[in-house]
């Protein structure tokens, strides 16, 4: 398995449900270091407590616990009381028989008991992942539409024009003119905002009407773009 | 009347049967003697009968020889005596008629004398004796009577004629006719004479010829009583001694018999004990195997109780080993945490070290008895079977008294509650409208036994079963999870090692405040002798 960079959890809140307080200690303990909140607790009726007091990101839960049962709850929790919160079960070999039921219920994922930390650690990190990842697109565009509200409005056009029309292997076939017919700008600006990206080796004319895009040199968003402001 | 009968068949039934012969042949001989006895005793009275008889056939002629002796003595001597002038007249007249009147009254006796029956004997008789009779001469001998009857009564009115004509000649003195005429009466007073005697010697000869008839009657019915009763003995001791030989040979035949049937019976016997004894170690043999089966089954579900009770600390021992790696990579690997963690591995490998020793002490058991306590025992039952009941979602609360020593065999009690839960656990999931499943255990302690009560509120034990639930291989549930052998082999152990007694019985139980709710409670019931302080 690739190694995976768990430094996203750091943003989440975990949920944890398990019946057998050393275990749920101890499993505790260990995941306290990688999320940003752990909330550990023996039965579903705090868990739900908890659910409504807090943001909870992610449950992990046992299947067979006390008087109660894990999968019942998430049940509860996604067809009655509309919470829609990615889960992962917990359980031992024996317990097969409620796979169906969590394959049903669209659970994220299905851990088998003894836990393995890295195996759960990383089924958090897949789970969580497309948040993440949803959380940051939604940052960049923010950045971008930022950056558009206060710099020239012409360039974030033509930036998006290019990054939208570029081909499968990261090639951009347009003449001047021909951008200058789909957008609204002047000859100046482009030849200008191209001679920068080529400068910065991101954009590099490979023939007439044939560009290079080169992803990897792109600065780090964090340090260039504050200098370009 | 049946008393004495079975009094009798009582006495005789001890009596050999050689001597009930004996008694039988002794009984007839006593008989046939009495008989014959009473016949010669009935054929004496009557010979004496007859003789009897012979007197009175004799006791009329003494009345003719009286007539004969007046007419002799007074009529003839007194007209002699008149007619020589020897008595005075008034004498003479006095003494004939004194003397007629005599006469007169003695033939009249004689005449109903001689009219009567022969008395004494009824009618059948004197007919049996007519036949025996040899000579019948009777209705001769009367014609001859009666004409003899006669002639002596004409003599004697006309003797009575002449006598009253004397009597008034001689009233009147004319004495010339007087004597021709006792010349007369004299002469017929001879020859009344004469018919009277030939009367006399006539019955006599005829009592003779009877008296006669009656001892040659008496001589045969005599020799002939004699031959019968001789034949009758005879007959009776043939058929005896037929009969007895049949009866014998009946009775040894009999005795063979039996003899024979006896030695069959034994020979008999003796296979069907082989074959009992050899059944008997089959059904042992089968016994075991049962009971290894059911310790099988209950092993397996002990073993399930322990493999979750491992899994569970199992994992939390391996988070804590992956705890260590994690922490250090974070960092955070620090003194603390380390000796936190290793406090808790610890204890939790302990934890899983006890019970894997219960395991082992319950599944290999010393034989030895033991002193432990009951309460504990209980406990430890509770313990193992744990896991299942948190599983089905049975409640269990347990009840005891003060701690309980007693001294025996601990494993198998465990195992007979273990057993009791079990089975109240399996009827419990069987009912799956219950609502809250309760098992309830008390442990009380009177003076003579120590009583266990395993209660559950899964309605009971239906009436029709109630007496076939402790029968081996008897099970209401599904075969994949009843073997049948649970309550046996409860029955088996408490009645069998601990000398106790188990019994079910339905009853309305109260499970805390709420209604009362139809119960199954089985007992154990431990006797307390043995209990050692």
């Amino acid at each position: 398995m690739n190694k995976r960079n768990l430094d996203i959890l750091g943003n989440f809140n975990i949920l944890y449900i398990e019946d057998e307080p050393e275990l749920l200690r101890h499993t505790a303990t260990v995941l306290e270091d990688f999320v940003q909140k752990i909330f550990p607790t023996l039965s579903c009726k705090e868990a739900l407590e908890i659910i409504q007091k807090n943001r909870v990101d992610i449950i992990l839960t046992d299947i067979n616990l006390k008087h109660e049962n894990g999968i019942e709850f998430l049940k509860e929790l996604k067809f009655e009381l509309g919470y829609n919160i990615p889960s992962i079960v917990t359980t031992a070999y024996t317990d097969t028989e409620y796979l169906i039921d969590a394959i049903k219920l669209k659970v994220e994922d299905y851990i088998v008991k003894p836990i393995n930390i890295k195996d759960l650690l990383n089924s958090i990190h897949d789970v969580l992942l497309p948040i993440a990842q949803e959380k940051e697109i939604k940052k960049s565009y923010n950045m971008i539409r930022t950056i558009s509200a206060v710099t020239d409005g012409k360039q974030v056009e033509l930036v998006k024009f290019i990054l939208k029309n570029l081909d499968d292997e990261s090639m951009f076939n347009y003449s001047y003119g021909d951008i200058m017919n789909q957008i609204d700008v002047s000859k100046p600006t482009v030849i200008k905002f191209f001679r920068q990206l080529s400068q910065k080796g991101i954009l590099t004319k490979i023939q007439n009407r044939k560009y290079f895009f080169n992803e990897n040199s792109l600065p780090d968003p964090g340090e260039e773009i504050d200098c370009e402001i | 009347m049946k008393d004495f009968f079975k009094y009798a068949n009582k006495k005789l039934e001890n009596v050999k049967f050689a001597n009930k012969t004996k008694i039988l042949i002794f009984t007839i001989f006593g008989g046939t003697i009495l008989i014959g006895f009473l016949m010669f005793i009935s054929i004496f009275a009557l010979k004496y009968d007859f003789e009897a008889l012979f007197v009175n056939l004799t006791k009329p002629q003494v009345k003719l020889e009286e007539i004969k002796d007046i007419y002799q003595v007074n009529i003839k001597e007194t007209l002699s005596a008149i007619k020589e002038n020897q008595i005075s007249k008034a004498e003479g007249i006095e003494v004939l008629s004194l003397a007629e009147q005599i006469i007169k009254k003695q033939w009249r006796e004689y005449k109903a004398e001689e009219n009567e029956k022969i008395g004494g004997l009824p009618e059948f008789a004197s007919n049996w004796l007519n036949f025996f009779l040899l000579q019948r001469d009777k209705t001769q001998k009367t014609v001859f009577e009666q004409r003899i009857i006669q002639n002596i009564e004409k003599k004697i009115k006309s003797i009575n004629k002449k006598t009253q004509v004397i009597i008034s000649l001689l009233n009147t003195k004319k004495s010339i006719k007087n004597k021709k005429i006792i010349n007369d009466t004299i002469l017929e007073t001879n020859s009344i004479n004469i018919y009277l005697s030939t009367l006399i010697t006539n019955n006599l000869m005829h009592a003779i010829s009877k008296k006669e008839a009656n001892d040659r009657l008496f001589n045969t019915s005599t020799m002939m009583l004699v031959f019968l009763i001789s034949l009758s003995f005879i007959f009776i001791i043939l058929v005896s001694i037929t009969i007895i030989n049949n009866f014998k040979e009946l009775h040894y035949s009999l005795e063979e018999n039996i003899d024979k049937k006896t030695k069959e019976l034994r020979a008999l016997n003796i296979s069907l004990e082989s074959r009992i004894s050899k059944e008997v170690e089959n059904s042992r043999k089968k016994d075991s195997i049962m009971f290894q089966q059911a310790r099988l089954a209950s092993m397996g579900e002990v073993l399930q109780n322990i493999a979750h009770q491992w899994r569970q600390p199992l994992g939390t021992l391996m988070m804590i080993i992956q705890s260590f790696q994690s922490k250090y990579e974070v960092g955070k690997l620090n003194e603390n945490f380390l000796n936190q963690s290793v406090d808790d591995a610890l204890k939790i490998g302990q934890n899983m070290s006890d019970t894997l020793d219960d395991f082992k002490n319950f599944f290999m058991p010393n034989r030895a008895k033991q002193t432990f306590d009951v309460k504990k025992a209980i406990e430890k039952s509770i313990s193992l079977s744990k896991y299942q009941l948190e599983k089905d979602e049975i409640k269990l609360d347990f009840m005891p008294s003060k701690a309980i020593k007693t001294y025996g065999f601990k494993n198998e009690l465990i195992h007979v509650v273990l057993n009791l839960i079990n089975n109240s656990k399996d009827i419990l999931l069987s009912r799956p409208n219950i609502g809250e499943k309760k098992i309830l255990i008390i442990l009380k302690q009177t003076k003579q036994k120590i009583i266990i009560n395993v209660i559950d509120n899964g309605g009971g034990v239906k009436n029709d079963i109630i007496t076939k639930i402790f029968d081996p291989y008897f099970t209401t549930k599904h075969k994949s999870i009843g073997t049948g052998i649970g309550l046996y082999m409860a029955k088996q152990l408490v009645e069998r090692h601990m000398l106790g007694k188990i019994y079910c019985k339905n009853i309305k139980y109260k499970f805390g405040k709420k209604e009362f709710y139809d119960s199954a409670m089985f007992s154990v019931e431990l006797p307390i002798e043995g209990t050692t302080s």
